[in-house]
């Protein structure tokens, strides 16, 4: 078994189920980590919500798993491996004069040094573990960065994808999120697009509100200079407004630009 | 008039261009979008402002969003006899999403969308929410709708030109209480003139011709083309983004401009026509 798994408590020769990045885990480091998994949970985990709690090592259920080798208490190791080095040592030094009292007395300081050591090594194991970590994080703070090209930046997009407005209203029906056309629908009768069909993904209430006043923001209407209407807004303004809107989400511009261009 | 432009751009990836506006001094809205540090910025500007080459610059070479339109002033829209009219509040789509063409259009070319002619009322989803404006539209379609108080002095001033529709909530086929339509049954002659600058496109399914929407300057539009007897009119060209949306531009005359205007009310937008 390596150090680095979980094992069920009543099966601890199944298969190791969930892999944890951090060893060693000490509670500190471990709310750490999940702190940090919980920045990045939509890069990290997008489709596993277990992973979002402090008792993710042990998937939400601390009483039915163990994380083993996670709180494995390295000075009772320590004291362990400096008692028997003490006595041993004890022993080999004062074969003409061996002492019960003596040997006691120096496998108790070897157990002491021992423990002491032991300690010391987690200590120094769990700043490696935090560096880690810290470094696990970085990582996952990149994958925000490039999965922001995709859908992972979105809370749960990820999980509907990209598919047809009523295609995603009838998946999200329930859940609470909006079917958000990538082409607004007041566009569709001028780019002569079925707004059923117009591709969507699915988002928050909030992150629809952030696309809907990017979308104001990039080709007003209702104002009193009243720049664009439906009337007046061409295919080639409502694409570069796309890109504008769209630009770091690759695959959401790619469905805008087959919507409005074809393959 | 002016020339004023909508201008927006990805700040995110276009930092150089957010500097140069920083720069200038020119107010924008910053819209932040998800994974991004700046998000979208927008702002607006006129063409008369010292600032607009430098940014039609930065367009240029940048990339950017930029939609434009003309202003016009009060006093030049009073000195026109004919001056466009277009409705800028939309609300709404027209009922059902699915069939409204067929239910409220007979003739819509289903490549250009021109060639339409209004057989039957629009549903409304809902009763419509004005606030202060005085007219309205419905996205997807060209038309006006507006207040029974506005109707009440049209009425009474004698314009001419028009008729009110019921709008037909869509739910129980009543009337709204709130708004009526416009209709306006009265086709000018052909007569936009300098027709080569607007872009004609003509449908190879229908046969008609189509405009680009008219943004800059004064539309211009052959005296004799237009009646005299009316105060509204729709003009025999139809225009529209090159897409599906097809739409006649809607004519009105002076006295009813004026009367838009000393009473305030919104949702339209008024551009004068030169005659020539």
């Amino acid at each position: 078994m390596q150090a680095d798994t979980i094992v069920q408590s009543s099966a601890r020769d199944a298969k190791p189920i969930f892999p944890l990045v951090v060893s060693y885990a000490e509670p500190g480091l471990l709310a750490q980590w999940n702190e940090l998994q919980r920045s990045n949970r939509q890069a990290v985990a997008p489709n596993d919500p277990q992973l979002l709690n402090r008792y993710a090592y042990a998937r939400n259920n601390p009483l039915a798993y163990r994380d083993d080798t996670g709180h494995v208490l390295w000075w009772v190791v320590g004291g362990i491996g400096g008692a028997v080095v003490g006595f041993g040592a004890y022993a080999l030094t004062h074969q003409d004069n061996f002492d019960w009292g003596q040997a006691a007395l120096w496998t108790g300081g070897g157990a002491l040094v021992g423990a002491t050591f032991g300690a010391g090594a987690q200590l120094v194991a769990g700043a490696l573990s935090a560096e880690a970590a810290v470094t696990a994080g970085a990582a996952a703070t990149t994958g925000v960065a490039a999965a922001s090209r995709g859908l992972n930046v979105f809370s749960r997009a990820a999980e509907f994808g990209i598919r047809s407005y009523n295609q995603l209203r009838t998946l999200t029906s329930g859940t609470g999120l909006k079917a958000h056309h990538l082409i607004e629908k007041r566009f569709a009768e001028g780019l002569g697009l079925n707004a059923g069909e117009i591709p969507s993904i699915a988002l928050t209430a909030q992150e629809h509100q952030v696309f809907t006043n990017a979308w104001r923001s990039a080709i007003g209407y209702n104002g009193d200079r009243a720049l664009l209407t439906t009337a007046n807004a061409t295919r080639e303004a409502i694409w570069q407004a796309a890109q504008d809107i769209y630009i770091k989400y690759p695959d959401l511009l790619e469905a805008v630009r087959q919507a409005l261009f074809g393959q | 008039m002016e020339i004023w432009h909508r201008v927006a751009f990805n700040a995110d990836v276009k930092p150089n261009f957010k500097s140069e506006v920083d720069k200038l001094g020119l107010k924008y809205k910053l819209s932040p979008l998800p994974g991004h540090m700046f998000g979208l910025v927008s702002f607006e500007i006129s063409e008369l402002d010292a600032r607009w080459l430098r940014v039609h610059e930065m367009i240029r070479t940048e990339g950017a969003s930029d939609i434009y339109n003309t202003v016009f002033t009060k006093p030049e829209i009073l000195s026109a006899k004919w001056i466009r009219l277009m409705p800028t509040f939309e609300q709404g789509y027209p009922q059902p999403e699915e069939s409204w063409k067929d239910t409220a259009y007979v003739g819509k070319c289903p490549q250009c969308g021109a060639g339409y002619r209004q057989k039957a009322p629009f549903h409304l989803a809902k009763e419509p929410r004005l606030g202060r404006h005085s007219f309205m539209s419905l996205y997807w379609a060209y038309t006006v709708f507006t207040t029974p108080q506005v109707l009440a002095i049209l009425d009474a001033t004698d314009i001419r030109g028009y008729e009110r529709w019921d709008a037909l909530m869509h739910r129980t086929g009543q009337p709204s209480q709130v708004v009526s339509q416009l209709f306006f049954p009265v086709i000018a002659e052909p007569g936009l003139a300098e027709e080569d600058k607007l872009q004609p496109e003509t449908c190879p399914q229908c046969g008609l011709t189509k405009y680009g929407y008219h943004k800059r300057g004064y539309m211009r539009l052959k005296r004799a083309a237009l009646r005299s007897d009316v105060d509204v009119q729709l003009t025999h060209e139809w225009f529209g983004s090159g897409g599906h949306s097809g739409f006649r531009e809607i004519l009105i005359s002076n006295r009813l401009a004026r009367l838009i205007l000393e009473n305030n009310w919104r949702g339209v937008s008024l551009k004068p026509v030169e005659l020539i």
